[in-house]
């Protein structure tokens, strides 16, 4: 007995100890990853696990408001500006409680980035850091992609890259023989299909095939580089492997453990998934634009707002142009209308379906 | 190009590829090419890389390249989705991120002209209008609209009615967010010809060719493009969308 409720104590800890982690975790910033202190208080909480300190709202306003907000801005108008980005921090929410992580799409996304970033990062490290001039950060660019290319174990398969050889020269072939440029993509585009998914290159645990090289080499512009020689495919191999390449050194440095790291990918994962129920809410508006009775929709928008398109006349005179004259500005802005209000309204409905406690104190001060 | 009104219209869209442009403005140390290391949507993206070299006198062009965009008396929304390198310095020079622009050398006045343009200059994001005449240029600058952050992408949507009397407008949003919407202006030069302007996406670091010297030490910059697209919604050019 005594066993078994030591076991659910220690059950309920175990369960309460995340919740509380997230509660001063940066995993739902968007902008500044400043923890929370006396000197960077939360100024506003939105249910149990998210806060926003003022660092948070400073990096906020500055990357999107400061055009809007002014230095000394009223209460009221930073107010707005809060609620803005409370706006943002739930859309990001519900984007992760419909599990739009966890999608194999936007999963596929974070790899790159992730590999993307530690290449950067490393490069960061290996080249910014030391470089005193411009002709020193490419030396120490090129010693850096040369070591890790040279050290990388890659493995060419013959018989792929005579694939690829072949396609390469229908690929310029086409270009030289076809009349007109129509006929020329077509060629180029019908070899690039026929190709198969042969793998030109594997390298630690990635691979390389002859389709991504040749979607790579058919949009060089002619006359592209031959692929005749090992020095050829080295060049047009060495771009493609080399941020993963940095990305593996990166690692083995245990640069993904580095706090800077952590929270870049934290800041790339919410801005993707703000930018997702961005998109989600523009298909809505899309969608508007689709309405059987556009038309008439359009019309009415024109009347309610034709003030908006009055033009400027003579001794301070205004003169309204007929619909007829502004019908394409008036879609144009029927269409934005049409995204702000969705944005708004399903705000306003994840307003009510969680807490928001604003410390108006902490606000103020800003 | 004519746009049917009251149906929304995508005049082009490019899903991160070197193909379907109508050419490139590539300068000798910079390149374009099509990458799957790092993606906005989909499995390409493309990679604009200028070299700084000290040597070279020349400007440093590495954007693609769309013909035929607007005209005087055009509106539509123009759009792209872009990364700057993690550890992109930012520096106070510029670096343009997209472009209209349309040769005059007929006027006798000017050559290749770029209309309005998108640039950083330090972490700042800045745009601005051009008018007046080829022979008479304007500028209006609108300037430290946003802040941007390297190693994370971001999204411009461009709105104009392209005029050269006082009845045009400009906005622009960035992330999502309107930061500028300017009306009753004009928002391109008067031009006889009523030529069309092209729009070209990619880095022009112009302040290498026009300061004569790179500030820093970072002579490599790479910066992804993603989604560009022009239409006459909003939704079509915002690459958030499709």
């Amino acid at each position: 007995m005594f066993s078994k409720s030591c076991w659910l104590l220690v059950g309920w800890l175990m369960l309460g100890l995340p919740a509380n982690s997230r509660a001063t975790s940066f995993e739902r910033r968007l902008f500044d990853f400043t923890p929370v202190s006396s000197t960077n208080p939360v100024v506003a909480r939105i249910g149990n696990t998210m806060e926003i300190p003022m660092s948070e709202y400073r990096a906020y306003v500055a990357a999107e408001k400061e055009a809007i907000i002014r230095t000394n801005a009223s209460f009221a108008e930073k107010q707005a500006v809060l609620d803005d980005l409370i706006g943002e921090y739930l859309l990001v929410d519900d984007a992760y409680k419909n599990g739009v992580d966890k999608h194999p799409e936007f999963l596929r996304k974070m790899d790159y980035t992730r590999t993307i970033l530690l290449s950067e990062f490393l490069t960061a490290q290996e080249v910014d850091a030391k470089a005193k001039t411009a002709d020193e950060y490419h030396r120490l660019l090129a010693d850096l992609q040369n070591r890790v290319f040279e050290a990388a174990e890659i493995i060419v398969s013959n018989e792929a890259y005579e694939k690829l050889k072949k396609a390469a020269r229908e690929i310029n072939a086409a270009d030289q023989t076809s009349i007109d440029r129509k006929a020329s993509m077509a060629r180029i585009r019908a070899v690039m299909e026929s190709m198969d998914e042969s793998v030109l290159a594997r390298y630690d645990n990635e691979k390389v095939t002859v389709k991504e090289v040749l979607a790579i080499y058919a949009n060089l512009h002619a006359p592209r580089p031959r692929l005749e020689t090992k020095q050829d495919l080295i060049d047009i191999l060495k771009p493609l492997v080399m941020p993963s390449l940095l990305a593996a050194e990166a690692r083995k440095r245990g640069i993904e453990n580095h706090a800077d790291f952590k929270n870049k990918i934290e800041q790339n994962r919410n801005a993707l998934l703000r930018i997702y129920e961005h998109g989600r809410l523009q298909q809505q508006a899309s969608d508007g634009m689709k309405a059987p009775d556009l038309s008439e929709r359009l019309r009415a928008w024109y009347e309610q707002n034709k003030e908006h398109y009055a033009i400027d006349g003579a001794a301070g005179s205004k003169t309204i142009p007929p619909y007829s004259e502004v019908r394409e500005r008036v879609e144009g802005d029927y269409s934005v209308g049409l995204w702000e209000r969705a944005e708004a309204d399903k705000i306003r409905s994840l307003r009510k379906s969680n807490q928001v406690k604003i410390d108006d104190a902490v606000l103020g001060q800003y | 190009m004519a746009c049917s009104a009251g149906h929304a219209t995508v005049l082009f869209h490019n899903t991160g590829t070197t193909s379907g442009w109508d050419g490139q403005n590539l300068d000798p140390n910079c390149s374009i090419s099509q990458s799957t290391s790092q993606v906005y949507k989909g499995t390409t993206s493309i990679k604009s890389q200028v070299v700084y070299n000290s040597s070279y006198t020349g400007r440093y062009h590495a954007m693609e390249s769309k013909d035929n965009v607007y005209h005087p008396g055009d509106t539509g929304f123009y759009g792209f989705a872009f990364y700057l390198m993690n550890a992109w310095q930012f520096q106070n020079q510029q670096y343009q991120l997209f472009q209209f622009i349309a040769d005059f050398s007929d006027t006798g006045c000017d050559d290749f002209m770029p209309s309005t343009m998108v640039w950083i200059y330090g972490n700042q994001l800045n745009t601005r209008r051009k008018y007046g005449t080829p022979c008479a240029q304007q500028i209006q600058q609108y300037s430290n609209l946003a802040t941007v952050s390297a190693g994370v992408w971001h999204r411009i949507v461009i709105q104009a009615l392209w005029k050269s009397d006082s009845t045009g407008y400009l906005k622009l949003w960035f992330d999502g967010t309107k930061v500028t919407e300017n009306y009753n202006l004009a928002t391109t030069v008067s031009d006889s010809e009523n030529r069309y302007f092209r729009m070209d996406v990619g880095i022009y670091a112009n302040s290498w060719h026009d300061d004569g010297h790179m500030v820093g030490t970072q002579g490599t910059r790479y910066a992804y493009f993603d989604q560009i697209g022009w239409g006459t919604t909003f939704a079509d050019a915002d690459p958030a969308q499709w």
